[in-house]
């Protein structure tokens, strides 16, 4: 059996010259287990952009999976190479470590660039292993720990080959009816009552003649018709303007939190990230504006994600290239009144701004930044708070 | 990014990587014979497999030679009682699970088995987490309570805790004080005034014989208390077998009920889906009755005609239909024809009579979520004196936006 990577893992030594024909076939090696994971995950049909790669159609562009072998083996082998020549000092060969690096390093990418599908992903695999842990289902087939690959049942030691599915893609649409928008936007307790629908949803299938089924035939009708609903939200109505007063804020904040293609871009986009989710924990807003604020935030960034223009050559200052969603389909969606949106676009355009400057720089990054520093803006949003 | 630059930000990093190691490496090397000490990393052959490593992070107080360790690894996830260690540190990108902590004497570390060492700032930033830990108040940031959710998290939780058993499973422990484990603690050392075991013996000795008088008197009473127990625990005992009956009663009624409850979902569920067919029925009529603007068509001529790049029709996403206009070039028309559209997979996938229009085409309309996207083949057929003649076909690849 060869070691390659192990063997490469050992041969990374200061001084040493690297050996191009060793180093040539770990690449190799890395991206035909790259491409094996992604296809698992139902990566590989995905836009790049899903995994942080803009500019690029597919992965049939070499130079898009050329980009991603290039970040995954700085994830393995340069950014973690003191934890793996550690492990070999009690470990034959770290082979499944690097195996076990790619894995986290998909999660990882995915968990940043797509948050919508990676969203969606969570929470079902959540409720699937809530009903196992219930006894309402039960693993037939594939990983234990629920993936694309597992076959669940609701009678235990039922045929794995039996679980068709059949007819899941209208029933999924109809869970979503239900589930939408809180599926992509919710967090903390919401999230758990999502968690706990949809398992109901699917301790109902029996009901429906559905015996058993392959995760991943639901993960990928959850995700395409979540996606479907995302993007039609982007039609414009007839008889509705694509660009309203203060839709400005909106254009910039959603230009702000898609990722670009540049690796300091991409550094400095997940730093923005962080900085604006911790700038909204500590808000000084009432419980009310602040969930609204969240819920705007979480929607933003799944909207910048999905825009079919993410990582696209499309012109950055122009708004109109993000197909802006009307307020009256962004309200319908959230369940925020049409008529704070402006002051709460306005919030949050604000308080991106001030993580950009904080991150390059101009201005001191403070925990207690959002409290001081919306100003006339949070008055704006208080005042409007409902009764 | 062109492959050059590519290659050479890999090339920069590599070296930077190396000399970082290199430095990392020689700072491992000058600590070699010392012995464990807070910010060290070592690796045990008990948890090989769970690629760990584990970090001394402070030390106890009372003993010097008590070290408190947590465990680290090289997954991403960072929960709320967990610090990740940056990339360029020098023990490269790990994750301290600060909330799996041990004790261990120092005798338990292997020096051979030094791996690296946390810089003071990571050691603090540690020592800190542990401390809010320990406080018992919501710890961590909004992102990382999510984290904390996701089922991948606790995947990793459910290693760390396998990890912790191993360890302190493969080694002798004893409990140092109420609640407290501290599992691989030695003996401590005696005082210049002989062992404090044969001077607490000496001490309880005296105690116990002048205590002696008052232990019968004690046995006494024990015997009543013993007695007084045993008439409680069957009270006791009796009343929860009259619990388990009724808890039994009612599990057998609240079966009934669900299977009531049941029963009636099933019945809503097929007249729910009866009234929703009877809805899209009356919405596709209603959708038939309306004009159809902006429809996309194709115009497609026989294979043998054109050769090249295959037809093809972009429909958009608002567009429920799309025409397709087939021209024919048989010279002898028929008085009907029969359209088939198929793929690779499947050669008669959807297939129907028409009639021509104009002076040499035939036309149909074709709803959007008929086809998905893909190449498709349409077989003309020719139809009369009661047999079906293959007219034409035409190659054509459909595009869903």
């Amino acid at each position: 059996m060869s070691f390659l990577f192990t063997e490469y893992v050992r041969s990374l030594e200061p001084g040493e010259p690297q050996d191009p024909d060793l180093f040539a076939a770990v690449w190799e090696k890395l991206r035909d287990a790259l491409i094996a994971e992604m296809r698992r995950r139902s990566l590989w049909g995905a836009p790049p952009s899903y995994l942080g790669i803009c500019g690029a159609a597919g992965w049939s562009d070499p130079d898009a999976l050329e980009e991603l072998v290039t970040d995954c083996y700085a994830f393995i082998f340069l950014d973690r190479l003191p934890g793996l020549k550690a492990q070999l000092q009690v470990k034959p060969n770290v082979e499944g470590l690097v195996f076990r690096g790619i894995h986290n390093f998909l999660y990882d990418t995915q968990k940043r660039h797509d948050p919508l599908g990676f969203g969606v992903f969570g929470v079902l695999q959540s409720a699937v292993r809530q009903a196992i842990a219930a006894g309402t289902l039960h693993v037939l087939a594939g990983a234990p720990g629920v993936g694309n690959d597992t076959v669940l049942g609701f009678a235990p030691g039922s045929d794995p080959e039996q679980a068709r599915g059949a007819g899941l893609a209208e029933l999924v649409r109809g869970w979503n009816d239900d589930l939408l928008p809180e599926l992509v936007t919710a967090r903390g307790k919401v999230r758990d009552q999502v968690t706990t629908r949809l398992a109901t949803h699917l301790a109902r299938l029996p009901l429906r003649g559905i015996e058993g089924f392959r995760f991943k035939d639901v993960i990928d009708r959850l995700k395409k018709d979540v996606r479907a609903r995302w993007s039609a939200i982007r039609v414009q109505s007839e008889g509705e303007t694509a660009v309203e007063d203060g839709d400005e804020d909106f254009a910039v904040i959603v230009r702000q939190v898609r990722p670009d293609s540049g690796v300091e871009e991409r550094e400095c986009f997940e730093k923005l990230l962080a900085c604006v989710a911790e700038a909204l924990e500590g808000i000084d807003e009432p419980a009310r504006t602040r969930a609204y604020l969240e819920t705007l935030w979480a929607f933003l960034r799944s909207h910048a994600a999905e825009s079919p223009e993410a990582g696209s050559a499309a012109d950055p200052a122009d708004p109109k290239a993000y197909e802006l969603p009307s307020r009256r389909k962004i309200a319908e969606l959230l369940g925020i009144p049409r008529d704070r949106l402006p002051a709460l676009l306005a919030s949050l355009g604000h308080l991106v701004e001030e993580c950009r400057a904080a991150i390059s720089g101009k201005s001191p990054l403070g925990r207690n930044m959002g409290k001081h520093s919306t100003g006339n803006r949070s008055s704006a949003v208080r005042g409007e708070e409902a009764p | 990014m062109n492959a050059l630059s590519r290659q050479e930000r890999l090339r920069r990093r590599t070296e930077e990587t190396l000399a970082g190691y290199a430095r990392a490496q020689a700072e491992r090397e000058r600590r070699r014979a010392e012995p464990p000490r807070p910010g060290d990393l070592f690796v045990f052959a008990e948890t090989a497999e769970f690629a760990l490593q584990w970090a001394a992070i402070d030390r106890d107080p009372e003993d010097e030679q008590c070290l408190l360790v947590v465990p680290a690894d090289l997954n991403p996830l960072v929960g709320s009682a967990d610090v990740a260690t940056p990339a360029g540190s020098a023990c490269g990108a790990l994750s301290l699970r600060c909330g799996f902590e041990l004790w261990l004497e120092a005798g338990d570390f292997d020096l051979e088995m030094r791996t690296g060492f946390l810089e003071p700032e990571l050691l603090e930033r540690a020592r800190r987490k542990r401390a809010e830990i320990a406080g018992g108040a919501p710890i961590g940031s909004a992102r990382e309570r999510e984290t904390d959710a996701e089922p991948e998290y606790q995947d990793v939780v459910k290693v760390l805790t396998e990890a912790r058993t191993a360890l302190v499973e493969s080694r002798p422990r004893r409990v140092e004080q109420p609640g407290k484990v501290l599992p691989f603690r030695s003996p401590t050392r005696w005082g210049a005034l002989g062992s404090p075991y044969a001077i607490a013996a000496s001490v309880l000795l005296v105690v116990t014989l002048g205590l002696s008088g008052g232990l019968v008197w004690q046995f006494q009473e024990l015997g009543k208390v013993v007695h007084e127990l045993g008439v409680r625990e069957q009270a006791h005992r009796q009343e929860l077998a009259e619990r388990a009956q009724e808890r039994q009663r009612r599990e057998q009624t609240h079966r009934r009920v669900i299977a009531g409850l049941k029963e009636e979902e099933e019945r809503a569920e097929r007249e729910y889906r009866g009234q929703l067919a009877e809805l899209e029925r009356r919405l596709e009529s209603e959708r038939r009755r309306q004009p159809l603007v902006d429809l996309p068509f194709a115009w497609l001529t026989p294979e043998g005609e054109v050769r090249g790049e295959i037809k093809t029709i972009s429909v958009p996403a608002a567009a429920s239909y799309f025409a397709l206009i087939i021209e024919l070039s048989d010279p002898q028309p028929y008085p009907a024809y029969r359209l088939e559209i198929g793929d690779d997979a499947n050669p008669k996938l959807w297939s129907s009579e028409l009639s021509k229009i104009g002076i040499s085409e035939v036309s149909v309309a074709l709803p959007r979520r008929l086809l998905a996207a893909g190449e498709y083949r349409l077989r003309l057929y020719g139809l009369g004196d009661g047999q079906a003649q293959l007219v034409e076909e035409y190659p054509l690849r459909i595009e869903l936006e």
